[in-house]
């Protein structure tokens, strides 16, 4: 094992352009890792330079690759739906084949009480695994024959079908709505970090957040930091209710806290509420807004104490709320 | 968001295709004809990326096969602010290929255990990657890299493409440790300069 050791935020600006290329060795990238995982610092030269490097990979030639790859990867992603090894279904659960919610509901993040929700936005036909049509061979890259599927130890896959039938399905899926649903099943990272009472709270918001974004007149918006992995979900009803739910943030140490804000047309932030943030770096916030509709922007700041009235740049986290139709 | 439909490889055209942030909660939702999709997407790309770097197709073709089940295991991980799905996705290649590259070497070469012929290593997802911007092409990447001096040329291209580790780049081109680091700092420097003004992208 590479045991990662400490190191500052120094050395982290000194070794950042070599961390992104990837010329460290395990143990310096471990090291990183690890120093960003805790650093209050979102070390936004790290995301710079990481920019340039991504860049480089687009003076790669592009190559296709053998029809037998595609057979191979979808049958170890089938594999994975089937032995519980995928996120969406429960560890040790065996997949529920009754209902499109639980197919998804790895480890719970919808209770049953907010399935209209979220099938309101995924045709629930959509959920189920589609069955495997083990005959062909995927013909779409390489012609028939050119790559017998040799270094396959499972059957292939062929899934062209099933894709073009479905291509309609997908496209009734909304970006947001999609987004709300990538937000409904973050909380699984947090119970591998065994913080129970917070991946509930969270996962409670999230569920209110889409049992609101239901409902007709609401406007939803995503929330992203600026450079750190703080996101975060939150809608506003036709009636002025807002739920938020918010993950990757740091915790408030002291009497410090966030508090998140509705800016509407006029660009006055208005106040819904403080709220606290433990180890898990989640936080939560249900409150009023005098403005709804889409347009209105919704954003969470730092602040040294409850009840702040003007909010503390920076901007933690913001996002512009859009009428939730698919 | 807008931000969702901006990225010009998102949307190809037909107006029914999903964008690549629909596919990614696809996912994470289990859903095979997603992953199917996206790989469709990304394979010539990702597929390119992995040869280029192992210079072995058989190893290019698992090293594409694992980062595409790294990020269909890991699709939850993404955070929408930090970049594109599709650096996120291209970046898991290039991590993979690296590993790859670096676990195929002679055990006296590696510093600890030997274990990862056979059993791959548990993926680590990139906890940064760039937005690349979408106007990029590869022409344009490819002129700005030729505007390089060899030696920072050189530096990259060890640095990015061959798994090289510092220590290791530098014993190969015979300069000191700080040297390799300084270079790679100027190149990357330069090379965003040279995007940027030859009006080809750039962050902003």
């Amino acid at each position: 094992m590479t045991q990662p050791r400490t190191i500052d935020c120094e050395t982290v600006r000194d070794l950042a352009p070599l961390y992104v290329l990837g010329a460290l060795d395990a143990a310096e990238a471990a090291a990183i890792r690890e120093h960003l995982a805790h650093c209050d610092d979102v070390h936004a030269e790290l995301q710079e330079l990481a920019e340039d490097a991504g860049s480089l990979l687009l003076s790669v030639e592009p190559a296709d690759p053998p029809a037998a790859v595609r057979s191979r990867l979808l049958a170890a992603a089938e594999s994975d739906l089937r032995d519980g090894r995928h996120p969406s279904v429960a560890a040790g659960v065996p997949v529920a084949s009754d209902s499109a919610g639980d197919a998804e509901a790895r480890d719970r993040p919808l209770p049953p009480a907010a399935a209209p929700a979220p099938s309101a936005v995924l045709p629930p036909a959509a959920a189920s695994v589609p069955p495997a049509t083990p005959a062909r061979n995927d013909s779409a890259a390489t012609p028939a024959g050119a790559e017998p599927v040799a270094r396959s130890a499972t059957p292939p896959v062929d899934l062209r079908v099933e894709r073009e039938r479905r291509r309609l399905r997908w496209a009734t899926l909304g970006a947001a709505a999609a987004i709300l649903l990538a937000f409904a099943l973050g909380g699984y990272a947090l119970t591998l970090r065994g913080q129970l009472a917070d991946e509930q709270a969270y996962r409670q918001a999230v569920d209110q957040a889409l049992q609101l974004a239901a409902e007709p007149g609401s406007a939803t918006a995503v929330l992203a930091g600026a450079a750190n992995a703080s996101a975060g979900l939150g809608v506003i009803g036709a009636d002025g209710r807002v739920e938020l739910a918010m993950r990757g943030l740091s915790s408030t140490p002291g009497r410090e806290v966030y508090t998140a804000w509705a800016i509407g047309p006029d660009g006055k932030p208005r106040s819904l509420g403080d709220f606290e943030v433990g180890g898990a770096g989640t936080g939560v916030a249900s409150g009023t807004s005098p403005v709804t509709g889409a347009g209105t922007v919704l954003a969470v700041t730092r602040e040294p104490g409850p009840g702040a009235t003007t909010p503390t740049l920076p901007i933690v986290a913001s996002g512009s709320a859009t009428s939730a139709s698919g | 968001m807008s931000r969702v439909h901006d990225d010009p490889v998102a949307k190809p055209g037909r107006l029914e295709e999903p964008a690549d942030e629909t596919l990614l909660a696809g996912l994470a939702a289990g859903r095979l004809e997603a992953l199917d999709t996206l790989y469709d997407r990304y394979r010539s790309m990702a597929f390119g990326i992995a040869r280029r770097i192992t210079a072995d197709d058989a190893l290019a073709e698992d090293v594409v096969q694992e980062a595409f089940l790294g990020a269909w295991r890991g699709a939850d991980r993404y955070v929408p602010g930090k970049g594109t799905v599709r650096t996120w996705l291209l970046s898991i290649v290039h991590h993979r290929a690296i590993d790859a590259v670096r676990r195929r070497r002679p055990a006296a070469e590696l510093p600890s255990e030997q274990d990862g012929a056979r059993t791959p290593e548990p993926l680590v997802l990139p906890d940064v990657w760039g937005e690349v911007a979408g106007n990029l092409d590869r022409d344009a990447v490819r002129a700005a890299l030729g505007t390089l001096s060899d030696v920072q040329r050189e530096a990259l291209e060890l640095a990015y493409f061959s798994g090289l580790t510092q220590v290791e780049i530098a014993e190969r081109t015979g300069v000191p440790l700080g040297t390799v680091k300084g270079r790679v700092r100027l190149a990357l420097g330069a090379l965003r300069r040279e995007l940027e003004s030859s009006g080809a992208g750039g962050a902003s």
